[in-house]
C-alpha cells in the first residue's frame, strides 16, 4: 500500500488511478478492464464523464484530438469538442473529421440533454448501438461518411426531437425501419449509399422526402426510392465533404 | 523440550513455555478461527439480494466429512491470507454485488489489514460494528450505494492509512472521532450527501496527504487547523457551499500539488503564498466570491499545469501579476475585474492549449507573440477592451480550433493569416471595429461550425467562398456591417446551416434561388438590407416572419406584410407598362433568333474548340470552385 504514498508516475496517472479507486493499475490496463466490466463500471461522479470517456477508450486516435478528455474531471464541459448547456449538461459532440476509428459504445445514450452528434468523415466500425435511441434531447444525428455495418435501429423512432438524420455513405444493412416515419420533426435524412434494402417508406415525416435521401443502395424499392440518380448532382443531401483542400505543410 | 527445559532456571522455563504457547498458537491455527472466516463470509453472501453470483462460485461451504483438511478461504476468490492462514484481505472490486454490510460479521475478522468492496451496489448503512476490524489499514467503500451516517465509530480505527468512501449517498456530519486516525494517509469522502462543516479535528490528522470532500452539502469555513496538514499534497474542497474566508493558515500548506477549491462561495483573497513549495500544479478556484488581487505566489509558480480562477472578482494587472508558465496546458481568468495589457510573455507557455481571459477590463494590443505558443486549442480574450488590429502571427497557431476576439475595439482588418487555421471550427469577432472587406481565405477554413463578423463596419461583397465552408452549422452572421453588391449564390451550398443572418447592410440584388438548397434552415434574417425580388421556396424562408425581411427594396413573396410577387406590378400604370413589355419582348426576341442564326453558323464555320472549363473540380461531388483561390499555405 505504500504505493500510494511514495509512487511517482505523473502525477495526472496517479491522481487518476485514485480517483477510480484502481491503484496498481496503467491507464492502459485499465482501458482493457473498462471493455471488460462495460456494463457495471462507474469511473467518476459523473454520468457523462464516464460515457465520453468509455467512448474515448473505444477510439484509435492518432491525431489526438480527444487528448484533452480527462476522466478526473467532474464534468466534461471543458474538454475539447465537447459543448455544455449552462446546466454543465453536454449538449454537443464535435468530431467531424478526426480520422477516429474503433467503434461506437452503448454509452453515448447516456447523454440525456445531446443535441447534436457529429462523428461524420471518420473511419469508424462496427454497428449503431441501439442505445442511441434513448437520446431524447438529439436534434442532429450525423454519422455519415463512415464505416458502420449494420442496421439502422429501429429503436431510432424514440428520438422524438430529431431533426437532421444522416448515416449516407456507411456499409449499413437491412431494412429502413418503419417506426422512423412517426418521427415528428424529421427535415433531413439521408441514407444514400448504404446497403440497405427493403420497401422505403412513404408515410409520415417520409413524405416530404426523395429518391435522392434513398440512392445508392442495394436493393431498396417503393415509390419513393425512384429514380437511378446515377448522374445527377444530389441537391438534398450535403455533398460529402471534400478532403482537405489544401494539405498542410 | 519439556526434560531439557527442566534443567533451565525457572524464569527460564516459564518464558519458553509461554513462548511456546504462542507459537503453537500461531503457527498451527485454531481451525475455530478459520471456521469464523469461512461462516461469515458464507453468511455474508447468502444475504446478498442476488445470489446467481458466478464470480464466488468459488466461496462454497466445505463438505462435513473432511477430516485431513481444515476449511479455509484462502484459496477463495478476493480473499488474502497471512501466513497462518487467517483472512487478512478482502479485495471484492467491480463484482456487482448488492448487498448491504449488515451481515458482514466484523468481529470475526480480527486479522483483517485490507477491505476494498470498490465499484459494487453496495447499499443500506455502515455498520458500528467496523469498529471490530482494529487492524484495518485500507478501508475502500468507493463506488457503491451506501448511505446513512459515516459512523463515530470509524475513528476507533487507529491503524487506518486509507479511508476512501467516495462516490456514495452517504449524509449527516463528518465525524470528529476521525481526529484520532493518526496514520491516516488518505482520505476520500468526495461525492456524497455530507453536511454541516469540516470538523477542525481534521487538523490534527498529521499524516494526511490527501483530503478530498469535495461535492457534498457542506457548509460553514474552512478550519483554520488545516493549515497544520503540512505533508499535504491534495485539499479538494470544490462543489460544496463552504463560505467565509480562507484562513490564512493555509500558507502553510507548501506541499500541496492539487488544490481544489471551485463551486463555493468562499470571499476575501487567495493564499498570498500559495505555490510557495514551488510544486503547486493544478489550482482551481474559480466560481466563488474571491476578491484581491492574484498571490504573489501564483507569479513565479512554473510548476503550473492547469489554473482556473474565472468567475470571481479578483482584480490587479494582469501584466505584472504572472509569470511564465512552461508546463501550463489550461489557464482560464475570465469573469474578473482583471485589468492591463496582455503580456506577450503568453507566447513562452509552449505548452499552452487553452487560455481564456475573457470578461475582464483588459487594454491594449493582442501581442504578436501569441502566436509563438503553437499547442493553442482555444483563445478567447472576449468582452474585454482590447485595441490595435489582430495581428499576423495568430495564423501560426495551426492547432486553433476556438477563436473568440468579438466585444472589444479590435481595428483594422482581418488578416488573409485566418486561412492557415485548418483547424478552425468556432470563429467570433463581432462587436468590434473591424473594417475592410472580410478575406477571401475564410473560405479554406473547412472545419467551420460557427462563424459570426456581426457588428463591425465590414465593406465589400460578401465572398463567395463563403459558400465552400459546407460544414458551416450552427450559425452565419454578417449582419449589422455595411457589405454591398449581391448574395452570391455560393451560400446555397449551406446545407448543414441553421441560422443565418445577414440583416442590416446595404446587400443588393435578389436572394438566390437555390437558397432552397439550403435544407437545415430554421432562421434567417434578411431585413434592413436593399434585396428585392421573390423570397426562394425554402421552408425557413416561407415560415419566416416580416421581421425577418422588412426595410428591403422591393422583395415579395407570400408572407403576411409583403406584396405578392405576382402583384407587384398592378401597382403600377398597368396598360404602359404592359405595353413596353410586349414592344421589349418582340425585339429581344427578334435579336435573340438572329443571334442564334449567328452563333450557329460561327459554330459551323469555326468548328468549335472544346469549351474552357469554368471550374475546377477537385472535390468528389464536383463542388465548383472558379479560378482565383488561393492554393498557399
Amino acid at each position: 500500500m505504500t504505493s500510494y504514498l511514495t509512487s511517482k508516475t505523473s502525477s495526472r496517472q496517479f491522481r487518476r488511478a485514485i480517483e477510480r479507486g484502481i491503484m496498481e493499475r496503467e491507464v492502459n490496463i485499465s482501458s482493457v478492464l473498462l471493455l471488460v466490466f462495460l456494463p457495471i463500471l462507474r469511473i467518476s461522479a459523473n454520468v457523462e464523464v464516464d460515457a465520453l470517456y468509455i467512448f474515448k477508450t473505444n477510439m484509435e486516435d492518432p491525431n489526438n484530438v480527444l487528448q484533452s478528455w480527462d476522466p478526473t474531471f467532474a464534468n466534461p464541459c471543458t474538454w475539447f469538442h465537447v459543448t455544455c448547456n449552462l446546466n454543465n449538461s453536454v449538449s454537443r459532440v464535435d468530431l467531424a473529421n478526426a480520422a477516429l476509428s474503433g467503434q461506437l459504445v452503448p454509452q453515448l445514450g447516456l447523454l440525456k440533454s445531446l443535441l447534436y452528434l457529429e462523428l461524420h468523415h471518420n473511419n469508424i466500425s462496427g454497428q449503431i448501438p441501439f442505445e442511441l435511441g434513448s437520446l431524447s434531447s438529439l436534434v442532429s444525428l450525423d454519422l455519415y461518411q463512415n464505416s458502420l455495418t449494420g442496421p439502422i435501429p429501429d429503436t431510432f423512432s424514440r428520438l422524438s426531437k430529431l431533426r437532421i438524420l444522416r448515416l449516407n455513405n456507411n456499409n449499413l444493412t437491412g431494412v429502413i425501419p418503419m417506426s422512423l416515419t412517426n418521427l415528428p420533426s424529421l427535415q433531413v435524412l439521408d441514407l444514400s449509399s448504404n446497403r440497405l434494402s427493403g420497401r422505403v417508406p412513404d408515410n409520415g415525416s417520409f413524405l416530404r422526402f426523395t429518391p435522392l435521401s434513398f440512392a445508392n443502395n442495394l436493393d431498396l424499392y417503393g415509390p419513393v426510392a425512384g429514380c437511378p440518380c446515377a448522374d445527377s448532382l444530389p441537391f438534398s443531401p450535403p455533398p460529402p465533404l471534400p478532403l482537405p483542400i489544401f494539405s498542410q505543410g | 523440550m519439556l526434560t531439557k527445559a527442566m534443567l533451565l532456571p525457572k524464569s527460564h522455563l516459564s518464558l519458553i513455555s509461554f513462548i511456546f504457547f504462542l507459537t503453537s498458537s500461531c503457527f498451527s491455527p485454531t481451525s475455530a478461527q478459520q471456521l469464523k472466516e469461512v461462516e461469515a463470509l458464507l453468511k455474508w453472501k447468502t444475504s446478498f439480494a442476488e445470489q446467481n453470483q458466478s464470480i464466488l462460485s468459488s466461496w462454497k461451504p466445505f463438505p462435513t466429512n473432511t477430516t485431513t483438511t481444515t476449511p479455509s478461504p484462502c484459496n477463495w476468490f478476493a480473499i488474502f491470507c497471512d501466513l497462518t492462514g487467517s483472512v487478512v484481505k478482502i479485495n471484492l472490486t467491480n463484482a456487482a454485488i448488492k448487498g448491504t454490510l449488515d451481515a458482514f460479521e466484523f468481529s470475526s475478522f480480527p486479522n483483517l489489514t485490507h477491505l476494498d468492496l470498490h465499484n459494487n451496489f453496495l447499499y443500506g448503512s455502515i455498520p458500528s460494528q467496523i469498529s471490530n476490524l482494529s487492524r484495518l489499514t485500507l478501508l475502500n467503500l468507493n463506488s457503491n450505494q451506501l448511505t446513512g451516517f459515516i459512523p463515530r465509530e470509524v475513528g476507533t480505527l487507529k491503524s487506518l492509512n486509507i479511508l476512501i468512501l467516495a462516490n456514495n449517498h452517504l449524509s449527516g456530519l463528518i465525524p470528529s472521532t476521525l481526529r484520532n486516525l493518526t496514520n491516516l494517509s488518505i482520505l476520500f469522502f468526495g461525492n456524497n450527501r455530507l453536511s454541516g462543516s469540516i470538523p477542525s479535528g481534521l487538523g490534527e490528522l498529521k499524516s494526511l496527504t490527501e483530503l478530498r470532500l469535495n461535492l457534498n452539502n457542506l457548509t460553514g469555513h474552512i478550519p483554520s487547523s488545516l493549515g497544520n496538514l503540512t505533508g499535504l499534497k491534495v485539499l479538494s474542497l470544490y462543489g460544496n457551499q463552504l463560505s467565509g474566508t480562507l484562513p490564512p493558515e493555509i500558507n502553510k500548506l507548501t506541499n500541496l500539488t492539487l488544490f481544489f477549491l471551485s463551486n463555493n462561495s468562499i470571499s476575501g483573497s487567495l493564499p498570498e503564498n500559495i505555490c510557495h513549495g514551488g510544486i503547486l500544479e493544478d489550482f482551481c478556484a474559480s466560481n466563488n466570491l474571491f476578491t484581491g488581487t492574484v498571490p504573489k505566489g501564483l507569479k513565479n509558480c512554473t510548476s503550473l499545469t492547469r489554473l482556473r480562477l474565472d468567475r470571481n472578482q479578483l482584480t490587479g494587472n494582469i501584466h505584472e501579476d504572472f509569470g511564465i508558465y512552461p508546463v501550463a496546458d489550461y489557464i482560464d481568468l475570465s469573469y474578473n475585474n482583471f485589468y492591463g495589457k496582455i503580456s506577450p510573455d503568453w507566447g513562452k507557455c509552449k505548452l499552452l492549449t487553452s487560455l481564456k481571459i475573457s470578461n475582464n477590463f483588459i487594454t491594449g494590443n493582442i501581442p504578436p507573440e501569441i502566436g509563438d505558443s503553437t499547442l493553442l486549442h482555444l483563445l478567447d480574450f472576449s468582452s474585454n477592451n482590447l485595441t490595435g488590429e489582430i495581428p499576423r502571427e495568430l495564423g501560426k497557431l495551426n492547432s486553433l480550433f476556438n477563436l473568440s476576439l468579438s466585444s472589444n475595439r479590435l481595428s483594422g482588418s482581418v488578416p488573409p493569416e485566418i486561412g492557415l487555421l485548418l483547424e478552425l471550427s468556432y470563429l467570433n469577432l463581432a462587436d468590434n471595429d473591424l473594417r475592410g472587406g472580410i478575406p477571401e481565405e475564410i473560405g479554406v477554413c473547412f472545419k467551420l461550425l460557427y462563424l459570426n463578423l456581426s457588428r463591425n463596419y465590414f465593406t465589400q461583397r460578401i465572398p463567395f467562398q463563403i459558400g465552400n465552408l459546407v460544414s458551416l452549422q450552427v450559425v452565419l452572421d454578417l449582419s449589422r456591417n455595411a457589405l454591398s453588391g449581391e448574395i452570391p449564390f455560393q451560400l446555397g451550398n449551406l446545407v448543414k446551416l441553421e441560422i443565418l443572418d445577414l440583416s442590416r447592410n446595404n446587400l443588393s440584388g435578389s436572394i438566390p434561388s437555390n437558397f432552397d438548397k439550403m435544407e437545415s434552415l430554421r432562421f434567417v434574417d434578411l431585413s434592413y438590407n436593399e434585396l428585392v425580388g421573390p423570397i426562394p421556396d425554402n421552408k425557413a424562408l416561407q415560415e419566416a416572419s416580416i421581421e425577418a425581411l422588412r426595410n428591403n427594396k422591393d422583395l415579395c413573396g407570400n408572407i403576411i406584410g409583403l406584396k405578392n410577387c405576382s402583384n407587384s406590378r398592378r401597382n403600377e400604370d398597368k396598360d404602359e407598362t404592359s405595353t413596353a413589355i410586349l414592344i421589349s419582348t418582340v425585339v429581344l426576341g427578334t435579336l435573340l433568333v438572329i443571334s442564334v442564326l449567328i452563333g450557329v453558323f460561327v459554330s459551323i464555320i469555326r468548328r468549335e474548340r472544346k469549351p474552357k472549363e469554368m471550374c475546377y473540380k477537385n472535390h468528389t461531388m464536383g463542388i465548383c470552385l472558379p479560378y482565383g483561390v488561393t492554393t498557399e499555405n
